[in-house]
Parts: C-alpha cells; structure tokens; sequence
C-alpha cells in the first residue's frame, strides 16, 4: 500500500504494519489507521504516521525512558476495547512528545493520555489516566532521555 | 436532552449501576457525587478537550525541529 506523507514523501507499507486506531487519538477522530517509523536509526523517538491522512503524524517516545517509574492502569472497558487481557506480553504503551516553546523552548510528554497498543493484534488506543501524577505537559528533563 | 430538577442530597440513576447525587450547590458550582462501577469511566468534559488541543499541537512538529531541539541538548 503506497501513502503519500508531508513529513516522509512517499511511503509503501505492508498491510501488517498497519495499527488500527477505531476511536481515532483525541481531537482527530477520523484518522484510524496509522503505522511507526522510527525517526532515525537509534533514535529514542518514534512516529506514529497517519495511514488515513499523509500530513498527520506525532511523535512518540516510551514513557519510561522519560520516567522510569511511569505506570499505567488501563480500565476494564480499555482492557476489554483493545483484548488485552489476551496480551499481557504483548501490550506497548508510547506517549506523545510536544514541542513547548514558552521561554524556553522544550520537550513535553503527555503522560496523562498515553498510546497503548495491542502489538499482536495491531490495535491501539489512546486513553485517558486517572491518576493526578500525571500531567499533560511533563517536561523531558534537560539532561535529556536515559 | 433530559433535564431535571433535583435537591442537595437527591440522586438520579443511570441504568442500573450509576448513580449521581447533588452534594451541593454554592453559587455557580455543583457538587456531584457519582457512584459507579469500576469500569464506567468518569472524567470532567475539559479533560478531553485538553488532551485534543495538546494532541492538535503535538501534531505540529516537524521532523527538524525535533532533530533541533535533540541536538542542542547533546
């Protein structure tokens, strides 16, 4: 499958490297197919490109390469959503990074809303933490990621 | 829409698990109390707008800037 995208040109995905999004992420709900590319061989961040729409993407990064103690409680709904009770080994959770550029310009994690992804299965979710630790805008550390 | 009328301390039912009381009132500001089953998800209605504006930003970032902001920090 050929997709054209504003930030990679032209990509050919195989069919298996497509990861269903349903519920589409938070503000872009028509977007529901997406993949990974990895920003540069050894990089710590990701893409997740939209497969549906070339000129969407987001960068990821795991969550525990910026907090080692991150933790994540999925709801049964999600758990149910998203088959993970089928998975225990097989669940990856990736969260948003954003550019803040108040006075000083820096990288943020949106720890509140992670990525969680059925990796077997190729399905994700992103879903919302009950858990006041976390916040949207969790700056990365300046000496950067462990 | 259904709207109803309710007092401090009176409750409405949602189906069979969910139950939300008036806790208080105070000016402009409900107290709400909630009961529900552990997996009925319940979050104030800002949060999702929240999480969508800081995804419509995250959305923004380039692939150089990303490579910018990594560099300098090496």
């Amino acid at each position: 499958m050929k997709i054209e995208t504003s930030r990679f040109g032209t990509l050919d995905l195989l069919e298996d490297k497509v990861i269903q999004i349903p519920s589409g992420l938070f503000g872009f709900p028509e977007s529901k197919r997406y993949t990974l590319l990895e920003h540069r061989k050894g990089s710590p961040f990701v893409w997740l490109q939209s497969v549906d729409k070339g000129s969407l993407a987001f960068v990821l990064v795991d969550p525990l390469l910026v907090k080692p103690d991150y933790e994540v409680q999925i709801n049964p709904q999600d758990m149910d959503e998203l088959h993970l009770a089928d998975a225990p080994d097989g669940i990856q959770t990736l969260v948003i990074v954003n550019i803040a550029s108040g006075e000083k310009v820096q990288l943020t994690v949106n720890l509140l809303a992670p990525i969680v992804i059925n990796v077997k299965q190729k399905s994700g979710k992103q879903i919302i933490l009950s858990d006041n630790r976390y916040s949207l805008r969790h700056p990365i550390p300046s000496n950067g990621i462990k | 829409m259904l709207i109803l009328t309710r007092k401090i301390g009176e409750c409405i039912t949602i189906g069979d698990h969910i139950r939300v009381y008036v806790v208080g009132v105070r000016g402009k500001q409900v107290r709400l109390g909630i009961e529900a089953p552990s997996d009925a998800v319940v979050h104030r209605e800002e949060i999702y707008q929240r999480i969508a504006e800081e995804n419509q930003l995250a959305a923004r970032v380039a692939r150089h800037s990303l490579d910018e902001i990594t560099v300098r920090k090496e």
